[in-house]
């Protein structure tokens, strides 16, 4: 079962084939771990988001049409699941926002991440991908996820359209859109650190 | 100039994101999540669910009639003086 393909391992999952989930989770669990990335810039959560997917791919295989490929259908899955995630953590910390944006010491204002904890980043790019992450956290949700799936997990222009179900043109216009926005963002960032 | 070169900059930091690689061992995690939900499942077999199920409805059907009985009661209680007063009109 090792090879098999993922429509295959679904209808074993369909099932409850635990052995089934575990093949498909070994061929998926990059893309899905690399997509939670870009939302969370973090390990742990990332990790977190991941163990929510599968499990929930478990209970709902049922509800896969076949509309789309199964790794289009578990992507949406992480991306759904890493937005609800960040919707989360924004309400416990709602309260907090003030005091996480100014650090205590200096009163400047913090463009880190808290909790960034990227695997992907190499130490000497370590201060850029903070600044670059700051920025997409502030976009629109739809822009955000048209800007993950093209420039960071680097699918095809048809699948991220196929994943976001969107056509490709309104997907290149949510991208465009999205460089406007980081590049509005990233020179507020500049100008407040100059 | 500066500042657009530095912009251009963090934008093309994306580029240099690797892939990285997620853990075999989230899998222990999301079997023991499943196995927990089963277990769940388990805990409450279907003559509990029956049993529950029963004594909600006896519940139900024990205050309804409760609820009638009282109800028809006061209904009579509050008639019953009128008819006093008339039979008291008919003794005049």
């Amino acid at each position: 079962m090792s090879g098999a393909a993922p429509e295959i391992l679904l209808e074993e999952i369909r099932r409850g084939n635990e052995k089934a989930l575990q093949q498909l989770f070994l061929q998926l669990k990059d893309t899905v771990f690399n997509v939670s990335l870009g939302y969370t810039a973090n390990r742990e959560d990332a990790e977190e988001i991941t163990q929510d997917v599968f499990v929930e791919v478990f209970h709902s295989a049922n509800s896969f049409k076949g509309d789309s490929s199964v790794k289009t259908w578990v992507c949406r899955i992480a991306i759904n699941k890493s937005l609800d995630y960040l919707r989360f953590k924004k309400r416990k910390k709602r309260f907090a926002i003030l005091t996480s944006l100014f650090s205590k010491e200096t009163g400047e204002v913090k463009y880190h991440q808290p909790d960034f904890n990227h695997p992907g980043v190499t130490l000497e790019d370590k201060e850029k991908a903070g600044y670059l992450f700051a920025a997409i956290e502030k976009l629109p949700e739809n822009q955000r996820t048209a800007f993950i799936l093209l420039k960071m997990e680097g699918l095809s222009q048809r699948e991220a359209a196929e994943t976001m179900q969107i056509n490709e043109k309104a997907l290149e216009s949510l991208f465009q859109r999205a460089k406007q926005n980081l590049r509005k963002e990233l020179a507020g960032i500049y100008n407040e650190l100059k | 100039m500066k500042k657009e070169n530095w912009i251009e900059d963090i934008i093309g930091t994306a580029d240099n994101i690797g892939r990285a690689e997620a853990s075999t061992d989230l899998f222990t995690g999301i079997q023991s999540r499943l196995r927990g939900k089963v277990v769940q499942l388990k805990q409450v077999p279907a003559r509990t669910v029956w049993l529950a199920a029963a004594s909600l409805a006896l519940l139900v059907a024990l205050n309804f009639i409760v609820i009638t009985q009282t109800t028809r009661q006061t209904e009579t209680t509050a008639a019953a003086p009128y008819s006093l007063t008339d039979s008291n009109l008919n003794l005049y």
